[in-house]
């Protein structure tokens, strides 16, 4: 279930491919025979990787560009692109996403080829139609492999992927409706998922959204259709899950400051393709106005990515006196072995400092956003807000947060929002504070803010009130389970805090309950650990074939599949990450986890998404 | 609640701490109003029988197993020493367990096992476990064998829970070769039936245009008339399709006029424009068809006269049919350009260092280990050795020309360009990667000759073998990149500055009269003079003074 391993297996198979030999596939040219150049060809060991707008940022978060080079492939191009040189010596490996308009421009290609022979990949199922425009193409014979690999979604991390599909356009309406287009790209993205980690699964999704119902009707349909020809895997004992959740039903979490690296770093900075954009940064050297944060091949980031904001700044002040010291020996280079040993070690050294240029030009950056924002204040107000209640302390930070001209606009409308969602969960019925509040807002919002707000409250006063129909159709579900921050939640209850605590070195776990700033836990949280018991409810996620419930004898799911309608945020990608880890050093791996959404969350992102 | 807890391995399960809950049993979440009731159904489904058995009899657990008790009083478990006999049938096979031994060692963490309490069987493979090490849960059937469907669940050991069928599967494919030849071969079946009458009219045109050519010999009225009779043939061997009720080009579609003529293609017959822009349709000359398509069986010669200027008019369309798919034959079998055959020569030469490579450095650490232990080095190894190093630095140097030439070449297209800078990376890092090592070799094997570590002296015949090795590696590195040439520099000041240093040294030295320091500095100074000449030569004019 590791995402990383997956992508390289497919990365291997689209740059180690090779023909079938000379035999059978090369036919098309009828009465010429087979080229007997296919010895000159075998020789032609330079590759070219011909990709399209869809596969660039796949292929970029799973190779890096010494990979390509590593397997000779010197040449990328993308098959859009018409002004292509005629090279007839390479090899074209193609890999494309089955969409009509790359099959066209495929097909332009093999009417005229301009490479010697192809090896097309595509990264979904490729319709039949599809393919008989290519053979038709094809009167040359050039293509002498063609093979589906499912890789219609983008690897974030281990346990992470995304669908990249923008949150503004997904549902048309309010009421949860798919657009035909993002449902179609979202069902075909979800199910390369499966295919790509062999799964056939259970489908449940989150009764109270009909969003989430319909997409797993939709992939549980796909599943279906093709279960002969592509979802043949032998059956397991304990089957895998697809679990469809919506992120309505935990709206906290996009809405609060996110304190871990990666998640900083994408609140505050932004990380697209595995690329850091430092260029507005003031002050930034040349050299760092783009970085690459990989937690394949940094390993410092590898470890340092969940980690909470003080944390890391312990980590890379000790990194940094790592590089320090490498650097010391350098500055005292006494004798000639001394700088025989400096010079061997000089290409390590200097890629040791420039990573350590990169996380300090990175580190500094958020710092800076931090006091310049003044970001402390704000997220303990928040946080104090989201998990307390009734509290008249946390009012009056609120209403000075809402004062202070250090914190931007958009943070404060979030504030704002939270505040009127966490007043309507409470039940509280006072007009006087968010009369006040939104007076306050005024004074540096625009009107349409101030209407977006207005509409945010009903979004989900819409939105529970649907979930309370839902629990007055289940007597079973208990009502406390609608409140979303149950003092359970707050309680760090879950299990793997437990084992993390348990684990006796990370006291930061014990740490992070007092935490001011990270008190709120994701509802995601809660989730797992009731999957891992085998205590999830199935009146609230129920299964798309409807089986299983009072059915008590299934075993909790060994393979789970979550994916958030709407987005998902790296906060909560930590958790998952967490839960996974303590599976697999604790408890022998009897759960794993992979977590995916229709895209990634900044705060700003998830409030844009609601306008 | 602690004899439940007894019973899982592991912490699993959080039992629920409230009274009034409902118990789960561990393996197969069975829920349970009481926990003698879930006590009968681990003894009974899940074969915990034997364990509690031992556990009765150890003493640590008495407590434990006296509040076991009241879930047996059941007239089944009254006899429970023979209970394993009578309910054989129900439960699964234990033939095939590992006898416990006190000291027996967990399969998996290998950990001394003492107690008979701490040894849990694994039901599938029936090797020992510790608790913590047997906690994965399987449906296996009576046999003990895997069984995904009507099995019941049990518990078993890691490795077995990892060999499950499909479970660490992934990456599923679908290999579509296959059908897409066979749709390849039958979409284009027509097509070749339209190409080969196509090009059986082009034989019978071209080889009926050369008899003609050569019956009507050189006369005036000779040629009048061959025009005419060409004509004919074509309209004989293709129909032409009726030029008066075409009114656009068959392939642009552009309206005939009086400026913008109707012409037949005499291999299809069908009516096309000679706009100039579009190329709907052109006159080829029949030596360059005949040249084109050399593997048609033509009878007649063509003549060598070069007076011979007949052609034909063909559209684009038939043209590509003839033309493009022996052009890409043409094109795939002919002589790569410059730069593709230069990388191949890199190629084959980088395949060939890297086979040497291996056992030259195996060589070296040997040497390396012998100068640890003190002893002298094995004569054959260093023979053999000397051997590896020069055919090593010949393919080095002739990597290095090769790659310098390669760089040279002026692409032929952007296409070539890219490549071109790849390759350059990639040679770069080659050489960085691979060669660069090379440079402490000379070093090395002084030091294994000497016997004593600190001298840096060496024998007159190293000294001067590794003067030829220091000149072969400046030969080499005369071709340096902008990066390595940065890096030397800094090198040389490094090294410049610990000269400026030891000869300030040695002056001081000097006027203490301490001659024994003197002579080690200066003996210092001298090894970093020839390695800053060294570096110089290595810069050559990058060099700076």
């Amino acid at each position: 279930m590791d995402l990383f391993k997956v992508g390289d297996f497919y990365m291997e198979r689209i740059f180690n491919s090779q023909g079938r030999g000379n035999g059978g596939s090369r036919l098309g040219a009828g009465g010429l025979g087979a080229p007997g150049g296919s010895s000159v060809l075998e020789e032609s060991r330079i590759k070219v990787l011909l990709l399209d707008k869809d596969t660039t940022p796949i292929i970029s978060m799973c190779a890096t560009q010494s990979d390509l080079l590593k397997h000779e492939i010197y040449l990328v191009d993308t098959v859009e692109n018409s002004a292509r040189d005629v090279m007839r010596h390479l090899k074209c490996l193609v890999y494309v996403r089955p969409s009509d308009a790359t099959v066209d421009a495929l097909a332009a290609e093999l009417a005229n080829p301009r490479y010697g022979e192809y090896h097309i990949f595509f990264n979904n199922a490729v319709a039949k139609s599809q393919l008989e425009r290519l053979a038709e193409a094809d009167a040359l014979g050039a293509v002498v492999k063609v093979e589906e690999i499912f890789q219609d979604y983008r690897v974030l991390s281990e346990y992470l992927f995304s669908l990249a599909l923008p949150p503004q356009n997904l549902l048309s309406g309010s009421e949860g409706i798919w657009s035909e287009d993002s449902l179609h790209s979202c069902t075909a993205g979800l199910t390369s998922l499966l295919l790509s980690l062999k799964i056939r699964p259970e489908i449940r999704y989150d009764r109270r959204s009909r969003a989430c119902h319909r997409l797993a009707q939709s992939v549980g349909k796909a599943v279906s259709t093709n279960e002969k020809a592509l979802f043949d895997f032998p059956r397991m004992d304990a089957p895998p899950c697809l679990i469809v959740l919506d992120r309505d039903s935990d709206p906290y979490t996009p809405l609060l400051q996110p304190w871990t690296y990666q998640s900083m770093i994408n609140e505050y900075i932004g990380i697209s393709r595995n690329i850091v954009d430092l260029s507005a940064v003031p002050g930034i050297d040349k050299s760092l106005a783009q970085v690459t944060l990989s937690a394949r091949e940094d390993a410092f980031f590898r470890e340092t990515r969940y980690l909470n904001f003080g944390e890391l700044g312990d980590r890379v002040s000790s990194y940094v006196n790592k590089y320090k010291d490498s650097a010391q020996i350098s500055g005292q280079l006494e004798s000639i072995a001394d700088i025989k040993r400096f010079i061997e070690k000089y290409p390590e050294f200097k890629r040791l400092s420039g990573n350590v240029a990169k996380h300090m030009a990175i580190v500094g950056e958020l710092d800076r956003v931090l006091a310049a924002e003044n970001v402390w204040a704000l997220s303990e107000a928040e946080q104090n807000l989201a998990v307390h209640a009734h509290h008249q302390g946390d009012y009056e930070q609120l209403l000075q947060v809402l004062r202070d001209p250090q914190c931007p606009a958009a943070r404060k409308l979030k504030l704002g929002c939270l505040f009127l969602l966490r007043q309507d969960e409470l039940g509280e019925t006072g007009v006087e504070r968010p009369s006040e509040v939104l007076a306050l807002l005024k004074e540096s919002l625009p009107a349409e803010d101030i209407n977006y707000v207005h509409r945010f409250r009903k979004h989900f006063q819409e939105y529970r009130s649907r979930s309370g129909n839902a629990a007055e159709e289940s007597a079973a579900a208990p009502a406390k389970k609608d409140d979303l921050l149950s003092e359970l939640t707050k309680r760090f209850n879950s299990k793997m805090d437990l084992h993390r605590r348990m684990q006796g070195g990370s006291t930061s776990a014990a740490a992070d309950a007092d935490n001011v700033y990270m008190q709120y836990v994701p509802r995601l949280s809660q989730l797992l650990s009731d999957l891992s018991g085998g205590k999830l409810d199935r009146e609230a996620y129920p299964s798309l074939d409807g089986s299983g419930s009072g059915n008590a004898t299934t075993a909790p799911p060994q393979d789970v599949v979550l994916f958030v309608v709407g987005g998902v945020t790296y906060e909560e990608a930590r958790f998952v990450h967490e839960f996974n880890e303590t599976m697999r050093t604790q408890q022998q791996g009897r759960t794993r986890v992979v977590l995916g959404g229709t895209s990634t969350l900044t705060t700003a992102q998830y409030v844009d998404s609601l306008r | 609640m602690n004899t439940s807890n007894a019973y899982i391995a592991g912490d699993q399960v959080d039992i629920p701490h409230s009274e009034n809950a409902q118990l789960n049993c561990p393996i197969c979440f069975k829920p349970f109003t009481t926990l003698a009731e879930l006590n009968e159904h681990l003894d009974q489904d899940h074969g915990f029988q034997n364990e509690i058995e031992s556990q009765n009899k150890t003493t640590e657990r008495i407590e434990t197993s006296q509040r076991v008790q009241p879930s047996k009083r059941n007239p089944r478990n009254a006899n429970n020493h023979n209970s394993k006999l009578e309910s054989s049938g129900k439960l699964i096979s234990n033939r095939h367990w590992k006898k416990f031994t006190p000291g027996s060692k967990c399969n998996d963490c290998k950990r001394q096992l003492k107690k008979t309490s701490e040894v849990r069987n694994c039901r599938k493979c029936g090797n020992i476990y510790c608790k913590r090490h047997c906690a994965n849960v399987i449906r296996l059937n009576m046999k003990a064998e895997y069984d995904p469907k009507n099995g019941t669940w049990y518990s078993c050991c890691h490795s077995c829970y990892e060999l499950r069928p499909g479970y660490n599967d992934f990456g599923g494919r679908v290999d579509l070769t296959d059908t897409f030849s066979n749709t390849r071969n039958k979409m284009n079946v027509d097509k070749e039936l339209r190409k080969l009458q196509i090009e059986n009219r082009l034989v019978r045109i071209i080889d009926g245009i050369i008899k003609l050519y050569i019956a009507a010999g050189d006369g005036v009225m000779a040629i009048m008339t061959l025009d005419y009779q060409i004509s004919n043939l074509e309209k004989s061997i293709t129909p032409w399709k009726d030029d008066t009720t075409a009114l656009n080009c068959n392939i642009c579609r552009t309206n005939f006029t009086i400026l913008q003529r109707r012409h037949h293609c005499r291999l299809c017959g069908s009516v096309v424009c000679d706009n100039k822009n579009t190329d709907c349709s052109n006159e080829i000359l029949v030596r360059f068809l005949r040249r084109i398509t050399a593997d048609l069986p033509y009878s007649e010669k063509v003549p060598t006269s070069s007076e011979f200027d007949k052609s034909i008019r063909i559209c684009s369309s038939c043209f590509d049919m003839v033309y493009t798919s022996r052009k890409f034959i043409v094109d795939v079998q002919s002589e790569p350009s410059a730069l593709i055959l230069k990388y191949y020569n890199l190629r084959s030469l980088s395949e060939v260092i890297d086979s040497i490579l291996p056992r030259f450095e195996e060589l070296l650490s040997n040497m390396e280990i012998a100068k640890e232990l003190n002893k002298p080095p094995n004569a054959t190894e260093i023979s053999e050795m000397s051997k590896f190093r020069e055919r090593l630095l010949r393919s080095f140097t002739s990597y290095n020309i090769l790659a310098k030439q390669l760089l040279a070449i002026t692409p032929a297209n952007i296409s070539e360009k890219r490549i071109q800078a790849s390759i350059q990376t990639v040679s770069s890092n080659y050489i960085a990667e691979k060669i660069l090592p090379m440079k402490n070799i000379p070093t090395i094997l002084g030091n294994s000759t000497s016997s004593n570590e600190s001298s840096t002296a060496t024998s007159l015949a190293d000294s001067e073998h590794s003067k030829i090795e220091v000149k072969k590696l400046s030969d080499l590195m005369n071709n340096l990149n902008v990066k390595e040439i940065k890096e030397y520099r800094e090198e040389l000041m490094v090294y410049k500055e610990q000269s400026f240093m030891l000869q300030s040294m040695i002056e001081k030295s000097k006027r203490q009269r301490n001659f024994d320091e003197v002579q080690i500095l200066s003996q210092n100074l001298q090894d970093i003079t020839t390695r800053i000449h060294d570096i110089q030569g290595k810069l050559g004019e990058q060099g700076f003074e």
